[in-house]
């Protein structure tokens, strides 16, 4: 499903692997280290096509650079500046993290706790799983789901609350804790164990606790925010080859994995709090030991060795940052996608230097190389041009993508009928954890409708195989597979990528 | 128990690089480790130092017993302790190179009487996980140390031992998931341990006095003897069997050979062009498996290091944008260190005959800088005086635990009637025997010792090894006014068994 790998690739976690696709152009060393900044910044935007970007860096406690760059919406005018409005994405995890950060400093809640201990109706698939899994194992992608289930949030009905009750159905593809896998929901869940420990809704804990003592007021927790506020980025995203504007998606359902949205400036007052251990322009705004819980290790993410990184030897995942060691000093990553959004935050707390990058495209790997070229210049080592690499890297990927769609077309096997009338699909087909896809069928043609938010008409691919072409273009074309039982009956059918729908047979209507 | 028992087989540490100006690189070294040892009390110690293949500084300095002449030289047989786990791990990375197992493994395929105390964890444990310390377990050490049950017995006793913390949720460093990983190998080889030690890593890396055991130390000349501080002094003590937990730690061996173990590591699993374990599997072994919580103490100690965790048999961290890969051994008066820094393609090896001493991981911290850069912190001079300072905390925390004794108190009973068997479904037997006025207590082959009355029904016993120190025992009555329970320091709760003689001597584990 094309949404389903965009966002798996939006979300990617801290940090980021590029492939060594082309040498590096090596930049001289000047003694300004931003000195060049601003034509670095305008050439990626230009090279990746990204409309509008803004970049902020924090070091010793002050804002030695924000800027934006570019257009808000691709043909508009409006320029993007300090100021303007993006989706920051899986970022907002760090915030979710503090909040409970902020439980515990209260008393309210220990990082140890067991998640039912707050959610006493939560439920994992394993019941040893439901009974040991604990606030810092939500907040740290161990929980052996894997990256998968997003599609039970991802444009569907279903409130947070609904979201956490069918989690308990995602089977694990791993053993309890032992790897990473990147996890929303169970960052939805330590968000309603937070709201249930602090009695408040998350958005109101992130707002009172995080946003307005930081001085961050022009940043909110739900695109429905974003109506009232001036100076907002349009995303944008690649279709057919073009860079095109999209509608901002709503994700309030999926809130504490990544619905805040920020400017760089905004951003800077966040990154400032965490370099100082806590506190802002003389207030406390977080106790030192909550900001350190966030930076020290939880999972390991990877051997940490990697070609392109010999610096690199660790990479875990804290409390809502990626960790890695960096040229000897502790990086903290993170990046934030959703529909036509792609940002970064990193921070270098023995430099005291922090970085964001909040950008309105998801068709580009930029966002995960233009912060290691702006810290080697802000830590003098010798910068390796990862961006135009990375800028390389894209285009060699895009052209994979379409070779493998036109590998895909010419597996399609001509001259196969449905072994039934379509008259026979039609009903409610149900998965237990993403809910209902009704089958109809209109003026001669199999529509698939999930909910109100999507619909798909449905055509003959081969066998029992139908394409669906969404109607919410972020979904893209799918197969559909129906399997009949030994009647001769639909029972089932199975999406790629999602999985198996069963049938519902109305109770005395079965043939 | 055991609050003086130094016995838990334990860490160590790391690293650095250079050309062939060995002489010019380490010169001071000499001056520097003669130096350390005397502060550090420590007798005696051997270095061996690898680079680019090579061994390229092998030595000994001090005695192998206090009051003797006897130097040590870089052929004196020293306990390697834990550094042993790295030998578990490739005998096993060998085996999985044979196809006969795989990392991911669960325990239970290859040894189906295995079990642990929560069902989900029995299910669930991969060999990867009894390597890597993430078991959930604490302590358990009792079990085999100074007992004689067997490798077998112990690993079949652990279905009692409750876990400390949740499956996988934290580092808990534990021997007897080592002794597991070494029944699985035993059962995918159909040899033992200590055959498959010896003909897949001694014998093709010419390791010929190694042993694991110490059994055959007794016809060598060249040996150390093991030392401890007793009442303040440094004193020579008794070489401990632990062959019960051979795979956790029973190594012998001397810096020249462990050199060689060195050379193999840092050639990734080759030796002489002869391949010992395929690079993927030795990558597992050098691979982060369990991250190991850095404290904000150690973080201002050590700012070098941000990142610690244990792979496969060795502890991995960053040091000075370094990875150091490395493993301690403490065993009863030895403390060993291997330790690498493969970006500068250099090891050591850190042999010496006092127990539980910090030098070793402060020398390696010294030698490596040698490789980086020159010297860089004097690692012994700061080191030590830290140590100094914990370990008058320590004093100082014992002092207030011995002042919380209540005066004037008496034991309910008579004395005589708190004898009897107690029993613990994990540990076995603690035996309580009266006899001309006073309580003793046994706990296999090792612990004996008399109880001194402390308060209440509180006793301390004193162990006849010294080595073994003293730990408190309280005894709990039942409502008819019986003793009934017996709280071990340490162990937990034994329960007095009706059936018993109230002279025993000795007792079954």
């Amino acid at each position: 499903m094309a949404a389903l790998r965009r966002i798996t690739r939006c979300a990617a976690p801290a940090v980021l692997l590029l492939s060594a696709a082309c040498a590096p152009t090596l930049q001289s060393r000047s003694s300004d280290p931003l000195r060049d900044l601003d034509v670095l910044l305008e050439r990626a935007r230009t090279e990746a096509a990204i409309p509008g970007l803004a970049l902020a860096i924090v070091r010793n406690d002050s804002i030695i650079y924000a800027r934006g760059f570019g257009v808000r919406e691709q043909g508009g005018n409006e320029r993007v500046d300090e100021h303007t409005l993006f989706a920051i994405g899986s970022n907002s995890k760090a915030f979710t993290a503090a909040v409970v950060g902020k439980l515990v400093e209260e008393g309210r809640m220990r990082w140890d706790d067991p998640v039912t201990a707050h959610l006493p109706e939560f439920r994992l698939f394993d019941p040893y799983v439901t009974r040991e899994i604990t606030m810092r194992d939500v907040l740290s992608h161990r929980s052996g789901l894997g990256r998968r289930g997003d599609m039970i949030w991802y444009a569907t009905p279903f409130d947070r609350a609904e979201v956490i009750r069918r989690v308990r159905h995602l089977e694990p593809n791993s053993s309890f804790r032992s790897e990473f896998g990147y996890q929303n929901i169970m960052f939805i869940a330590a968000g309603e164990a937070a709201a249930r420990a602090g009695g408040r809704s998350w958005d109101e804990l992130v707002t009172s606790w995080l946003l307005q003592p930081l001085g961050m007021h022009r940043s909110n927790t739900s695109v429905r925010d974003l109506a009232r506020a001036g100076n907002v980025a349009t995303p944008h995203t690649m279709r057919d080859g073009r860079v095109v504007p999209i509608a901002w998606r709503n994700i309030d359902n999926a809130g504490p994995a990544g619905s805040i949205n920020s400017s760089v400036a905004d951003m800077t007052q966040w990154v400032r709090m965490l370099l100082a251990g806590g506190e802002l322009d003389g207030r406390r705004i977080l106790d030192e030991a909550t900001v350190r819980e966030l930076q020290v290790p939880h999972t390991i993410t990877g051997s940490g060795i990697d070609s392109l990184f010999p610096m690199r030897h660790f990479s875990a995942y804290g409390l809502g940052f990626g960790l890695s060691d960096y040229y000897g000093r502790k990086l903290l990553m993170h990046s934030g996608g959703i529909d036509g959004m792609l940002s970064t935050v990193a921070l270098l707390p023995e430099e005291r230097v922090g970085i964001v990058l909040l950008t309105n495209s998801d068709a580009h790997s930029v966002y995960s190389a233009l912060p290691f070229d702006i810290i080697d210049r802000l830590i003098g080592e010798r910068p390796r041009d990862l961006t135009s690499r990375a800028i390389a890297t894209d285009a060699a990927q895009r052209a994979a993508a379409a070779e493998a769609e036109r590998r895909r077309a010419a597996e399609r096997v001509s001259g196969t009928r449905p072994s039934l009338a379509l008259g026979d699909y039609v009903g409610p087909y149900e998965s237990p954890l993403y809910g209902t896809l009704d089958i109809s069928l209109e003026s001669g043609q199999l529509v698939a409708r999930r909910y109100d938010t999507l619909r798909a008409p449905l055509e003959h691919w081969h066998y029992n195989t139908f394409r669906a072409t969404w109607s919410d273009a972020a979904f893209g074309t799918t197969l559909i597979t129906f399997a009949l039982d030994a009647d001769g009956t639909a029972a089932t059918l199975e999406i790629e990528g999602l999985g198996r729908f069963r049938r519902v047979r109305e109770p005395g209507r079965d043939r | 128990m055991l609050r003086g028992a130094r016995f838990v087989l334990v860490l160590a540490v790391v690293f650095a690089s250079a050309g062939s100006a060995h002489a010019q690189q380490l010169r001071g070294l000499d001056a520097y480790v003669e130096k350390a040892i005397s502060e550090w009390e420590v007798p005696g110690l051997g270095l061996a130092i690898v680079h680019r293949d090579s061994v390229v500084y092998a030595k000994g300095f001090g005695v192998r017993k206090l009051g003797s002449a006897e130097r040590v030289d870089e052929n004196t047989m020293f306990a390697i302790g834990s550094s042993s786990k790295a030998f578990t791990a490739l005998l096993l990375a060998t085996l999985i190179d044979e196809g006969r197992a795989k990392w991911d493994d669960r325990v239970i395929e290859h040894l189906d009487w295995f079990q642990m105390f929560d069902p989900y964890v029995t299910r669930e444990m991969t060999l990867r996980d009894l390597l890597s310390h993430r078991s959930g377990l604490s302590r358990g050490d009792l079990l085999w140390y100074g007992s004689d049950l067997t490798r077998e017995d112990i690993v079949r006793r652990v279905r009692w031992l409750e876990p400390s913390w949740s499956f996988r949720s934290q580092f808990g460093y534990q021997n007897i998931m080592y002794l597991a990983a070494g029944e699985v190998a035993e059962e995918l080889s159909g040899r033992s341990w200590d055959e498959l030690v010896q003909e897949r890593i001694f014998a093709p890396l010419g390791m010929r006095t190694s042993t694991t055991s110490i059994r055959p130390l007794a016809s060598m000349s060249n040996v150390a003897t093991p030392h401890s501080r007793i009442d303040g002094k440094v004193s020579p003590i008794a070489w401990r069997d632990i062959d019960n937990a051979g795979p956790a730690g029973s190594i012998n061996s001397n810096v020249r050979e462990m050199a060689a173990w060195v050379r193999l590591q840092l050639r990734r699993g080759e030796f002489n062009g002869h391949r010992i374990v395929s690079e993927a599997n030795h990558r597992e072994m050098w691979s982060p498996h369990t991250i190991i919580q850095i404290d904000t103490a150690a973080e201002r100690l050590y700012p070098e290091t941000h990142f610690r965790t244990y792979g496969l048999g060795w502890f991995l961290e960053d040091y000075r944008g370094r990875r150091l890969v490395h493993h301690g051994g403490n065993i009863d008066g030895m403390s060993a260190l291997v330790a690498m820094m493969p970006e500068h393609d250099v090891g050591l090896v850190i042999l010496t005959n006092m127990n539980g001493s910090g030098l070793p991981a402060l020398l390696m911290r010294r030698i490596f800088d040698l490789y980086i850069d020159g010297p860089g912190r004097d690692w012994s001079a700061e080191i030590l005086a830290y140590t100094k300072q914990r370990a008058e905390q320590a004093e100082a925390r014992q002092a207030a635990r011995d002042s919380a004794r209540v005066r004037n108190t008496q034991p309910s009973l008579a004395l005589d009637r708190y004898a009897g068997r107690y029993e613990n479904r994990l540990y076995g037997d603690v035996v309580i025997t009266y006899a001309n006025g006073r309580l003793s207590a046994t706990f296999g082959p090792a612990f004996q010792g008399s109880l001194e009355h402390w308060h209440y029904d509180t006793f301390r016993a004193r162990w006849q090894d010294p080595q073994l120190g003293t730990t408190t025992l309280t005894f709990a009555l039942n409502a008819r006014g019986e003793p009934a329970t017996l709280d071990v320091e340490g162990m937990g709760e034994f329960r007095r068994q009706q059936d018993t003689p109230t002279q025993a001597a000795g007792g079954t584990r």
